[in-house]
């Protein structure tokens, strides 16, 4: 007697099954899963977030770069940073390839207890300001990352924009119409541990 | 904030695995980088 999964439900043969039934009942395993995933993904081949590359951060280093993080198999990606320490408490940095130019970065904060924002900016800058922390209490970072590969500017992001005494938002573009497969933490403290999740916005 | 390092050994850089002493043109990028850091918008605590 057909017997089904525990998690799905998918029917399957027992060995007290007839063999004459297999291909028949093959057909109901692959249409049960086939209804399974296609309902999970919306009938798409990948879910929204695809983790493309993930990166241990080693230690005491002052400055990390993930190679073949960006392609053109994805236009846009999410970048996370956690776990880890650091010796003090300071920005992270993110710069796109080799380019040292044409970073402009704006933050919206405020501080804790007040209800005034406040603004900053680099206009522009040798990197992408504000792009995360780094702490005696961790090491974070969540930055959106739009076309890096392609052949235009790059627009970028910080919705998680955290210090000791302010909370906020970083927006920012490179103006520069670059492709890049690589991009670089950098900060004056020296971290350890931790890892770098690269993922990319599923597109099929 | 880092100071300029001359015989003192230079901050470390990682590149994907490989994590080693940055050379001379890497620490000068690196000390114009927190040179150009914005200015810290509060007092660091944590």
């Amino acid at each position: 007697m057909a017997g089904t999964t525990t998690n799905y439900g998918w029917t399957y043969p027992t060995s007290t099954d007839y063999v004459k039934d297999g291909a028949t009942a093959i057909q109901t395993v692959a249409t049960g899963i086939d209804t399974t995933l296609g309902t999970a993904l919306n009938n798409k081949l990948h879910a929204g977030l695809v983790l493309v590359k993930t990166q241990t951060i080693g230690s005491a280093v002052s400055s990390v770069t993930v190679s073949n993080a960006f392609s053109a198999t994805y236009d846009n990606y999410k970048i996370i940073i956690s776990g880890g320490t650091a010796n003090t408490t300071e920005d992270l940095n993110f710069k796109l390839g080799a380019s040292t130019s044409d970073y402009y970065s704006s933050l919206l904060y405020v501080n804790y207890g007040s209800t005034t924002p406040a603004g900053s900016s680099t206009n522009p800058g040798n990197i992408f300001s504000w792009a995360g922390s780094a702490t005696p209490n961790g090491i974070y970072l969540h930055n959106d990352v739009f076309t890096p590969f392609a052949t235009k500017y790059t627009r970028w992001s910080n919705p998680m924009g955290v210090g000791n005494t302010w909370g906020g938002i970083v927006s920012g573009m490179h103006k520069s119409a670059t492709s890049y497969t690589d991009f670089t933490i950098t900060t004056p403290a020296s971290l350890t541990g931790g890892t770098i999740y690269v993922y990319g916005y599923a597109k099929d | 904030m880092a100071t300029a390092k001359t015989s003192e050994a230079k901050p470390l850089i990682q590149i994907d695995d490989e994590v080693r002493e940055m050379t001379d043109e890497e620490y000068a990028q690196y000390l114009e980088f927190v040179a150009n850091q914005p200015a810290p918008l509060g007092t660091p605590t944590e």
